[in-house]
C-alpha cells in the first residue's frame, strides 16, 4: 500500500466518526510522519516504492490505528452548529409568545405568577444541551461547546432566576396562592444552576473542572 | 518475557531534553532505548493527543518552507510533574520485578552465590 493510499482510506474512515477539524489535524500528522520515514529509508539506499511501504507498514495496520484514533479523538458532533445557530433565538421566541398569551388570558397579577411559573420549570430544558456539551468537555478537553448551547444555557438561567425572584417575591409578600408550589420551583432553579456551573466550570481551565473529573472519573 | 511499556512515559521523557515533533519522538525512543523500544508510530499520535489534551504537553504548529507545516509538542511543567511521578512507578515496578526474578543488584548477589 502506498502513503496516499493508506492517508486516502484513514481519512475516509475517520471522517466518519471524527469532526472534521481533527481528521485534518490528524491526517496531516500522519502524512509527514510517512514521508519523513519514506525519505530516510530512500537516503539509506532502499527503492522508494519499498520505502513506502514499509513506512506504512510501520506506522501500524489500518484497523488497529483507526480503533486508537476513534478511542482518543472526540467523537463528531451530530449537528452543525451552524445549520442549527437559530434554535435557542426560535424557542426563546415561542416561549414568549405562549408567556404572553398566558399573561393576557390570565390577567394581571396572577398572570405574572403563572409566567414566572412557567419560565422556572421550562428553564432546566434549555440549560440540559449545555449541561451535555459541559460533561462531554470534562471527558474530551478539545470538545468544543458550541456557542449555541451556550446561549441556550444563557436564556434557561436568566429565565429561572428571574422567575425564582419574582416568585419569592410573591411569596415574600403574601399575596401569591401558588405558595405551595414554592419549593417545587426552587428545585427546578437549583437544578437548573447546577446544570450551568458545570457547563460553565468546564468551559475553564482551573480547579473546578480538574475536581469534577476527578468526581466522574474522567481523565 | 515481555513487558509492557508506558507509552506516555517514553513520550514525556524524550521531550525533556527539548520540542518535536511526532516522527521525530519515535525516532528518539528507538534511539535511546538503542533499538529495544519500538513504541507502535500509529499509536503514537492518539497518545500525543491524550497528552495535550491533560495538559502535560503542549502542541504547536511550525511552518517548513515547502512542506506541510508540522505539529511540534513540547512539555510543560505540568508534565514534568507527571514524568516525575511516572518515574517514581517505574522505580518501584522495577524493584518488585526485579525482588522476584533477580534483576536488582542484591538479587543477583543472592542468585549468583546458588
Amino acid at each position: 500500500m502506498t502513503i496516499p493510499e493508506y492517508v486516502g482510506d484513514l481519512k475516509q474512515t475517520l471522517a466518519l466518526t471524527l469532526a472534521q477539524e481533527d481528521v485534518e489535524e490528524a491526517i496531516a500528522e500522519v502524512q509527514v510522519h510517512l514521508e519523513d520515514r519514506r525519505d530516510e529509508l530512500a537516503a539509506a539506499d532502499v527503492a522508494v516504492s519499498e520505502a513506502e511501504q514499509r513506512a506504512v507498514q510501520e506506522f501500524g495496520a489500518l484497523p488497529v490505528i483507526i480503533k486508537a484514533f476513534k478511542q482518543t479523538y472526540p467523537p463528531k458532533p451530530p449537528l452543525d452548529p451552524k445549520k442549527v445557530a437559530w434554535v435557542p433565538e426560535a424557542f426563546m421566541m415561542i416561549w414568549l409568545g405562549i408567556a404572553a398569551y398566558v399573561l393576557t388570558s390570565t390577567g394581571g397579577f396572577q398572570g405574572v405568577v403563572a409566567v414566572a411559573s412557567m419560565a422556572v420549570t421550562n428553564s432546566t430544558m434549555l440549560v440540559i444541551p449545555g449541561l451535555f456539551g459541559g460533561l462531554g468537555r470534562l471527558k474530551y478537553r478539545k470538545l468544543r461547546i458550541v456557542k449555541l448551547q451556550v446561549r441556550m444555557a444563557n436564556y434557561g438561567i436568566g429565565m429561572a432566576l428571574l422567575g425564582g425572584v419574582i416568585l419569592v417575591g410573591v411569596t415574600l409578600a403574601g399575596k401569591n396562592t401558588l405558595a405551595g408550589l414554592l419549593p417545587f420551583h426552587l428545585c427546578f432553579v437549583v437544578t437548573s444552576s447546577l446544570g450551568y456551573l458545570v457547563m460553565r466550570m468546564s468551559l475553564s481551565n482551573g480547579k473546578g473542572p480538574t475536581i469534577l473529573r476527578g468526581l466522574l472519573r474522567m481523565r | 518475557m515481555k513487558f509492557k511499556e508506558d507509552i506516555d512515559a517514553l513520550i514525556l521523557g524524550c521531550l525533556i531534553s527539548g520540542p518535536a515533533h511526532g516522527y521525530e519522538i519515535s525516532k528518539r525512543i528507538r534511539q535511546l532505548s538503542n533499538e529495544v523500544l519500538t513504541v507502535a508510530e500509529g499509536k503514537l499520535y492518539p497518545a500525543l493527543h491524550l497528552l495535550e489534551a491533560a495538559e502535560d504537553i503542549t502542541a504547536s504548529w511550525i511552518p517548513q518552507g515547502n512542506r506541510p507545516p508540522r505539529k511540534v509538542y513540547e512539555i510543560t511543567e505540568q508534565g514534568k510533574m507527571s514524568l516525575e511521578s511516572k518515574r517514581r512507578q517505574w522505580r518501584s515496578f522495577v524493584e518488585g520485578v526485579g525482588t522476584v526474578i533477580g534483576g536488582t543488584a542484591d538479587q543477583s548477589r543472592c542468585w549468583s552465590r546458588r
